[in-house]
């Protein structure tokens, strides 16, 4: 919904008398734009209940006001579900993640000002989730990460500690000090297992199940391995998750790569490298 | 004309009236605008606005900078309007300078202050000494007088002046020049 400047001028007039607190009758431009960035993010949050928003028949101030309560509510529950995550949290010793998680976001839920720059999320959020974020900024940035990381902690947190400690570490490009998405290593060993017809998967593969695996690879093909992985992926969400169609839609991001990745190291015969 | 262009008109109008009815104050001290001096301050405020790069939206500073310094000795009616221009280009150059940390009354407070007994009111002086080194004090986390509630109706009698902590001119000193006064009589 596009609104005129003859209807944001008003609001933007309120909105700089708060953040002086009438206290200064000029702002530098640096800081009108600010301001103005900040009602138009609150004006373009979308809800149900903003319908009116929706056909242009709101007046700007209550959509701008109807925005921000929604952005309010929203990093309410945000932050009800990082103290959920919080309750069994494991990084696994990977820096960037206990860095962003752990350390980021508590500041994150300290500083973050809806009011006046309700459009600066204020982290780089350096741990890579597997889904493209680019898109959005500010708070909505901030509550989709964190739902990204709930759902990645559900996942984790299944499968036993030393298990994914020992993948992790037997990863060949290592994962400590990297800026690499944990689940995706995990999910590659996983699926990988399934295709070798692994009853459990295992940590390690032998030379004769890498030389399987290459060979399984190079047969299916770039196509038909990306829909083995998935069915894979969607039987082991079914069978040890309660079919949470949220983490199989999650985790499915990363076969993609994984496929990429797969059909390189077999076709160099280095898979031993990418699994 | 659209809906912003005549808010825009109708706010120039109320600002006109607003620096208008200071004259009633300001008479008591001999200064009056007249209308076309108070349209060239608006002109003036416009042009230093746009110089540094900031935005007022409502009211405006002027009327605030001539009730703050109409009383001052060293404003006489023929540099009035000249004054109150330059008072206020220095006014939003110094909101710049500090980093908007202070209050309009906080910079108001320390211009008045210095202007008189630092500066007697040479403006050049202001800006080029006190001023300066008054913002890069606030930059650098100096809180002034206000800020730190030493200026307030229980400390009005107080006469020492925070500039002179930051001053790097010398002055000649009043008991001194006494002496040697004497001392030639």
């Amino acid at each position: 919904m596009k609104y005129g400047l003859d209807e944001l001028f008003p609001l933007i007039q309120e909105l700089s008398k708060k953040y002086t607190q009438n206290s200064s009758t000029s702002i530098p431009y640096e800081t009108a734009q600010q301001l103005m960035e900040a009602i138009l993010y609150c004006i373009n949050e979308k809800s149900e209940e903003n319908e009116a928003l929706v056909t242009g028949q709101m007046p700007a101030n209550a959509a701008y006001e109807t925005g921000y309560q929604v952005l309010i509510k929203k990093i309410e529950a945000t932050l009800q579900l990082y103290d959920q995550i919080m309750k069994n949290y494991n990084d696994y010793g990977n820096t960037a993640y206990k860095d962003t998680v752990f350390h980021g976001l508590p500041e994150f839920f300290r500083r973050y000002d809806p009011q006046f720059c309700p459009q600066d999320h204020l982290l780089t959020l350096d741990y890579p989730v597997l889904v493209d974020l680019h898109e959005f900024q500010g708070g909505d940035l901030i509550v989709k990460y964190v739902n990204c990381i709930w759902l990645e902690q559900q996942f984790l947190a299944k499968l036993p500690v030393n298990h994914v400690t020992k993948v992790l570490s037997q990863s060949p490009q290592g994962y400590q000090d990297l800026f690499v998405n944990l689940c995706a290593i995990v999910v590659k060993k996983i699926l990988c297992s399934m295709l070798i017809h692994q009853k459990d998967w295992e940590i390690t593969f032998s030379d004769r199940e890498y030389r399987a695996l290459g060979n399984q690879i190079k047969e299916l093909g770039q196509v038909a391995l990306s829909e083995r992985l998935t069915a894979f992926l969607q039987f082991t969400i079914n069978s040890g998750f309660d079919r949470n169609e949220q983490l199989f839609n999650y985790l499915k991001n990363s076969i993609d790569n994984m496929v990429v990745e797969l059909i390189n190291g077999a076709e160099r015969e280095h898979l031993h490298l990418v699994v | 004309m659209n809906l912003l262009e005549l808010m825009t008109v109708e706010q120039q109008k109320q600002e006109l009236l607003r620096v208008m009815d200071c004259n009633k104050v300001t008479e008591k001290f001999g200064l009056t605008l007249s209308e076309k001096e108070a349209k060239d301050l608006m002109v003036c405020r416009k042009e230093s606005l746009k110089e540094n790069l900031r935005i007022e939206f409502e009211g405006g500073i002027l009327p605030q900078i001539i009730y703050e310094f109409c009383d001052s000795q060293y404003i006489n009616q023929r540099s009035y309007s000249e004054t109150i221009s330059e008072l206020q280009e220095i006014f939003y150059y110094y909101k710049n300078e500090s980093m908007d940390l202070l209050t309009d009354d906080e910079l108001l407070d320390f211009m008045r202050k210095q202007f008189d007994e630092v500066c007697f009111g040479d403006l050049d002086y202001l800006k080029g000494t006190c001023l300066e080194r008054f913002a890069g004090a606030v930059r650098a986390g100096c809180q002034c007088h206000m800020q730190s509630r030493e200026r307030d109706e229980y400390t009005i009698g107080d006469e020492s002046n925070e500039y002179f902590s930051l001053s790097q001119e010398t002055r000649w000193e009043y008991e001194l020049f006494k002496i040697a006064i004497e001392e030639m009589d």
